[in-house]
């Protein structure tokens, strides 16, 4: 339950060495950069940098050349060069004039398969074809159903099939040049679409440019990057300075990126950097990382809160693996789920992996295995002493039990969630929640009375609830909650009255407490899935072991197919309702989240 | 047919109807100013794309659009027949034997002009399978002799051979389009009455003869209003079948009445009922749209899957036609307004 510490870091550095500077920022991706305007404020007397970036233009120009002339090139094979404007716009007119892409406006797109045929047409070689004197070479593609139709006519031309598509062929025609208008009249009368035969071998020149282009793009893109950046620079007269979080663990590394340049670093606690936010980083050890995506989900903690995700990580093993409790499926959840997580890092494999293991756990102890409830009866009886198993959740005299249970471990959780309530506003000095809200002293004295007394009741046949215990544990907690919001100002020292007046307060507040009493009701009768699961998950094993020993030969297929089924409906459910426990009866009594992700900068859009 | 096939056939036929062009469609495509523009619509927008994905929209030559349009037809034809038994299949294919007869034509015009490039053009051979001659053979056809050798087997042998000529100069193509008619009309009949009986018969035979009777009409006006034709001659041209006037009356038409009364005498029969409100503009606009509502209210009303699918087939024609002359208008540059009068739907 760790929240990675933060520092503020600031490099400034003169103009020649700033672009170095912030591409050491960028490479190092340990910086959560802040906006400049973030940094300056009239004060300071800092500046935002105002540049004209062309070299975002002259990207998207040599982007778009190189989609026109179809080449694909790898910005990692480039060489380290300069260049300056003016050279940069006379390569790209040069570009142009040589694939004739500056008239392109009337020019026809070609599409893949268009490109498929000319390339084909190629092997004639493109400039013999427009040496020819006397015959007439075309190309172009003809509808598959004029295709038919070339050999109706008594043609005067030859023609050779290039390439077919689902509509199309591509042919190239050739005919001697007196019959040119009569090949043409004819093919057009077969909505034949003409493609002229480009004069060079493109492939030919692109691969005499190939490096060019790649170095003079390279190195555009290396300077719109630079020009982005700029937008994180403050300038306070000739100093430029890059502002941001490191987390205190990385601050040396992070000084270390910069050790060849002549920059200033300063290094701040992360609570003086002004109208910045402070990013949070969540610091948790492998197994429970992964739950972290839960938590990010709902809202990232804001820096100095507490981190609920251990809290996230062992509730939720809890509770999946009480109502998916099953040895063999939840190894196979397990196993599927590290594998996945260990290739793909994706952290819903994480968690699939570790409920498997409470999956695991449970199942072990009500004794089921893919629905064999009596595979493991021998284990427990030597294990427990027990006669069959030490839990059958099919049996009708558990049912009972397992509801009583299910709704004593919510119970548990809804007082452990208002002691993280409790503790998380004594660390923010809310007093007033920590005395009278539902979730603070007031609420956790009030619900534990409750539960204590009834408790009592059944189990030792005590009555707490006398006129002295109700006045003090349950009449006085909701006096507090009635009168959560005067009291609060009272120790804030702020005006007693209500601003609404007392008429609407005493109106609204009787209707707040009602439902104040009524949720603790209700969510304490939201656990009582957890046991249902159980049985259900339980019921639907149960059905599956009967289709089994009714399908007879094909019996071992149909258990295999009826726990693939059980295992992803079951447990996209019970993953779902597990997830709702979460966020609506833990998470509203304790976690507001509301906090920034520390994020450094991966890619400049 | 089994009833659950019939019923399939026609509810698709339904389905099919539902996704035709709506008036907003038209009004967007009479907007377009390119072909490409029209075949892009029609791709993105319509239920057309199936056989328009692939084209190249900014290139495609306006006959092919249209081959793709009238091709799309045959398609879904051919979709709603796999439903149907034997005997049907037979009924359905004289829906492509008034194409036959245009290719006949078509290939006997060549003759006339020494240029087979417009036929071949227009020949829709993706109906090949379904038509009595070969059509490959067809288009090698330079004389009446070679064209007979190719219809040799077929029914339209000895109507051609009737027209055989080497003097082309005064050909007869009226008369030849008529006999053709005629005869594909009496096939047609023979067919209904040979695989149909009851209501069934009588619904399909009125659909035909409500086509003849209106073609007739139109070709009335026409003669009398610009060839200035007698009487014998214009009943000649006619094909002799009636559905709501009476032979006496057609006679009356062709003998007392002046080309501009025939619209009135349209207005007062029983197509009174599906007339356009449009105002008169020319005569074929109105037999055609008369017959367009006549057929929209049968697949509205009518269980008789035969007949949906029928009046299916006749309103997709004329969907195809408004496709056509709009990229017609497009190619001449015919202000919208202009093209809109010659929509029906």
């Amino acid at each position: 339950m760790a929240i990675e510490k933060m520092k503020f870091v600031q490099v400034s550095c003169d103009k020649e060495h700033l672009n170095d500077a912030l591409m050491t920022m960028y490479n190092s991706k340990l910086l959560h950069v802040e906006q400049a305007y973030n940094i300056i404020d009239e004060d300071n007397g800092g500046k935002l940098i105002q540049i004209d970036n062309v070299y975002s233009e002259y990207c998207n120009t040599f982007k778009n050349i190189c989609h026109c002339i179809g080449l694909d090139f790898d910005v990692q094979t480039a060489n380290k060069k300069t260049y300056t404007n003016e050279e940069i716009e006379n390569f790209i007119n040069e570009l142009n004039t040589k694939f004739a892409l500056a008239d392109s406006k009337d020019s026809v797109t070609l599409n893949e398969d268009d490109e498929i045929a000319l390339e084909k047409l190629s092997e004639c070689d493109f400039v013999k074809i427009h040496q020819c004197q006397y015959i007439s070479i075309g190309f172009g593609r003809i509808p598959l159903e004029s295709y038919k139709k070339i050999d109706m006519h008594k043609n005067k031309f030859i023609y050779v099939n290039l390439h077919n598509a689902s509509h199309y062929h591509w042919i190239a025609y050739a005919t001697s040049n007196t019959y040119v208008k009569e090949t043409l009249k004819t093919l057009e009368s077969l909505f034949f679409e003409p493609i002229d035969i480009p004069e060079i071998n493109v492939k030919k020149v692109i691969e005499e440019y190939r490096q060019q282009i790649i170095d003079v793009y390279a190195y555009c893109e290396l300077q719109n990057t630079i020009c982005k950046l700029y937008d994180y620079v403050a300038q306070f007269d000739d100093k430029y300075v890059i502002s941001g979080f490191v987390p205190l663990s990385k601050v040396n590394d992070y000084k270390n990126e910069f050790k060849d340049l002549p920059v200033t670093i300063d290094v701040q606690e992360a609570e003086k950097a002004g109208k910045c936010s402070i990013p949070t980083l969540l610091k948790n050890n492998a197994f429970f990382k992964p739950f972290e995506l839960f938590v990010d989900m709902y809202s990232t903690p804001k820096y100095g809160d507490i981190d609920p995700t251990v809290f996230v990580a062992i509730t939720y093993c809890l509770l999946f693996g009480i109502m998916f409790g099953d040895l063999g499926q939840g190894l196979l959840l397990f196993l599927g789920g590290e594998i996945l997580y260990k290739k793909t890092k994706n952290k819903l494999a994480g968690v699939v992996a570790r409920v498997g293991i409470t999956s695991m756990i449970f199942g072990f102890l009500f004794g089921s295995v893919f629905g064999l409830e009596e595979l493991l009866n021998p284990i427990h009886q030597s294990l427990f002493g027990v006669r069959e198993k030490l839990f059958n959740t099919m049996d009708g005299n558990s049912t009972m039990t397992l509801l009583i249970g299910a709704v004593l471990i919510g119970a548990v959780l809804i007082l452990v969630t208002m002691i993280l309530n409790i503790y998380k506003n004594i660390k923010h000095k809310e007093w007033g929640e920590v005395l009278f809200s539902q979730n603070g002293i007031a609420g956790f004295i009030f619900y534990g009375f409750i539960l204590v007394g009834i408790g009592m009741m059944f189990m030792m046949n005590t009555n707490v609830f006398v006129p002295v215990t109700i006045g003090i544990f349950i009449i006085l907690p909701i006096i507090c909650f009635f009168f959560k919001e005067p009291l609060s100002h009272l120790i804030e020292g702020k005006n007693v009255k209500p601003e609404s007046g007392w008429g609407n307060f005493v109106l609204e507040t009787f209707f707040e407490v009602f439902e104040i009493a009524l949720s603790f009701v209700t969510n304490t009768m939201s656990y009582l899935r957890v046991g249902g699961f159980v049985l259900s998950h339980a019921g639907m094993m149960l059905v599956v072991m009967t289709l089994v020993e009714m399908t007879g030969n094909a019996g071992p297929l149909v258990f295999i197919i009826g726990n693939i089924f059980v295992m992803c409906l079951e447990g996209l459910i019970v993953g779902i309702q597990a997830l709702r426990l979460e966020y609506y009866e833990m998470f509203s009594r304790y976690y507001d989240g509301n906090g920034k992700k520390y994020e450094v900068l991966t890619s400049i859009e | 047919m089994t009833s659950m096939a019939a019923n399939a056939m026609s509810a698709k036929a339904k389905a099919m109807l539902s996704k035709k062009l709506t008036a907003s469609d038209y009004q967007i495509l009479l907007q377009k100013k390119s072909v490409s523009e029209v075949a892009s619509f029609l791709k993105n927008n319509t239920y057309f794309k199936d056989v328009l994905e692939g084209i190249n929209e900014g290139s495609i030559h306006r006959g092919q659009l249209e081959t793709l349009v009238r091709m799309d037809l045959y398609n879904r034809i051919s979709r709603l027949v796999r439903y149907s038994d034997k005997k049907e299949e037979e009924f359905y294919r004289l829906i492509v034997s008034q194409s036959e007869i245009s290719i006949i034509v078509d290939c006997i015009r060549s003759f006339h002009t020494n240029d087979k490039t417009i036929m071949i053009s227009k020949m829709p051979t993706y109906i090949q399978g379904k038509i009595s001659f070969n059509l490959k053979d067809l288009s090698k056809a330079d004389n009446f002799d070679e064209l007979l050798g190719v219809l040799k087997n077929t029914k339209y042998y000895d109507i051609i051979k009737k027209y055989r000529t080497v003097n082309m100069d005064e050909f007869d193509y009226v008369g030849l389009e008529h006999d053709l008619n005629n005869f594909h009309f009496e096939r047609v009949f023979e067919v209904v009455n040979r695989n149909y009986s009851g209501t069934a018969r009588k619904q399909i035979l009125e659909v035909y003869l409500a086509e003849i009777e209106l073609d007739n009409i139109a070709k009335i006006y026409r003669l009398k209003k610009y060839f200035n034709v007698g009487p014998n001659q214009i009943k000649s041209l006619i094909i002799p079948k009636y559905l709501y006037f009476s032979p006496r009356e057609i006679e009356d038409i062709i003998l007392n009445k002046k080309a501009d009364d025939i619209f009135n005498v349209l207005a007062n029969s029983p197509y009174k009922n599906y007339l356009s409100n449009k105002n008169f503009m020319y005569i074929e606009y109105h037999t055609k749209s008369i017959f367009y509502n006549y057929n929209k209210r049968n697949i509205s009303f009518s269980n008789n899957t035969d007949l949906v699918l029928l009046s299916y087939v006749f309103i997709s024609k004329i969907e195809i036609q408004n496709i056509v002359d709009i990229i017609e208008g497009i190619r001449y540059r015919v202000a919208p307004d202009k093209i809109s009068r010659l929509l029906i739907y």
